[in-house]
């Protein structure tokens, strides 16, 4: 007996598989009906199909569709316990991220706005104002209470030489303790200087 | 989903059940979950024992699938019909243990004295099955993988080369061309046990296959 060709066997699969259209299936059958080889090669495709549906339907009819539901509701339960907020794929950890990325530039700008402020608040304390002959009584007496160096009498002095009107400012900042002297007659002459002490 | 919303489902086309179960599970509903389950649990188990030939791997497998299919419902876009993504799901997991294990597979047989009585709808002599069992474990062991997923979900699951196509992500024409390979070499392999089948009166079979 001729074996069948491959093109006959495709026919054949697709055949059984019901893949044919309706008129070919039907052309089909009436060439399986009348050839024995063609039968026989046929019901061996079924056969092996056979074999395969025998050994697995026992199993799918025993399978406890209840405890492998409870396995399945117990594993959802445990990871969704178990997951930790940040983690869980929702649209909340985007809505949390954004949340945040708005709410850090707005705390970080705050913040310096804060301490600038604070900082202005205490960064200058006028102490004197020191008249055209130098004297600057309430700065000298501070700077000897003190024990810081006594350098505000000469360098009044020298100021008074120029014989202009000099402002004296004590200034607090960063740990270290400073004087600020300006002097000039409006925005024509002015002079200032910077003596910073340690505390 | 409402209570009387659920009950149409379960009376409704499958397809378009599936859809509106799909979109009640995403929007947390935990019923809806378990009628998808309810509908789909054997046929992911059948997929998954046919691939890996062990009740207790298909069964971890099936587990495996739905609560893949729970974490990722917000991925599933409904380009494609849920259950071939589910199929795809079940697939994948069976060949990943495949792989995994390596080791010469099972008999099914083995664990049939597990099955409760009366549950095999058409028993063979116990001697012939032991052996058709042993036999057709070598001989789905000798099939390439690609090959064994094209033929299980033909053979066991009765999907059409569409839904094949379309489950594995592959050209109609290579899932025809696949199982027709797979095919002549489970016939080969077969082929001393297809002739006492064949004399024997065939169960009866849709044309579609499936169980």
């Amino acid at each position: 007996m001729e074996a069948l060709s491959e093109a006959v066997h495709d026919r054949l699969q697709r055949f059984m598989d019901g893949e044919l259209d309706d008129a070919e299936h039907a052309r089909f059958a009436e060439e399986v009906a009348a050839d024995a080889q063609l039968s026989q090669a046929l019901e061996k495709l079924r056969a092996v199909r056979g074999l395969m549906q025998d050994d697995v339907a026992p199993h799918v009819a025993a399978l406890d569709a209840e405890a492998l539901f409870r396995r399945i509701d117990g594993e959802l339960r445990t990871e969704v316990s178990s997951r930790p907020a940040a983690a869980v794929p929702t649209g909340g950890k985007v809505v949390q991220l954004r949340a945040w990325r708005v709410a850090a530039p707005v705390l970080a700008v705050a913040a310096i706005f804060g301490l600038v402020w604070l900082r202005q608040g205490d960064e200058t304390v006028p102490v004197a104002t020191v008249d055209d002959e130098g004297q600057a009584p309430a700065a000298k007496a501070a700077a000897e209470s003190e024990g810081r160096p006594q350098v505000l009498e000469e360098t009044s002095g020298a100021l008074a030489a120029l014989s202009l009107r000099t402002d004296v400012i004590k200034v607090d900042f960063g740990g270290h303790s400073g004087t600020v002297f300006t002097s000039g007659e409006g925005s024509e002459a002015e002079v200032t200087v910077v003596w910073v002490n340690e505390l | 989903m409402s209570a009387s919303k659920l009950s149409e489902v379960r009376a409704g086309d499958a397809e378009q059940d599936d859809v509106a179960l799909v979109n009640a599970l995403k929007e947390g509903d935990r019923r809806a979950f378990r009628l998808l389950f309810d509908r789909y649990h054997r046929r992911v188990y059948a997929v998954a024992l046919g691939v890996v030939r062990d009740p207790v791997e298909a069964t971890d497998i099936a587990q495996d699938a739905f609560v893949k299919v729970h974490k990722n419902i917000d991925r599933f876009e409904g380009n494609s019909a849920f259950y071939t993504w589910l199929y795809r799901i079940t697939m994948n997991l069976s060949i990943d243990r495949l792989r995994r294990k390596k080791v010469t597979l099972l008999s099914l047989d083995e664990h049939r004295t597990e099955a409760p009585e009366g549950a095999h709808p058409a028993p063979l002599n116990a001697a012939l099955r032991g052996e058709l069992g042993t036999q057709l474990n070598k001989a789905l062991d000798g099939l390439p993988e690609h090959h064994r997923s094209v033929f299980v979900l033909r053979e066991v699951e009765g999907l059409s080369y569409e839904d094949i196509a379309e489950t594995l992500e592959i050209p109609k024409g290579t899932v025809m061309s696949r199982l027709f390979h797979a095919r002549r070499k489970m016939q080969t392999a077969l082929e001393p046990y297809l002739a006492a089948k064949v004399s024997t009166p065939a169960p009866q079979m849709s044309a579609e296959g499936g169980l």
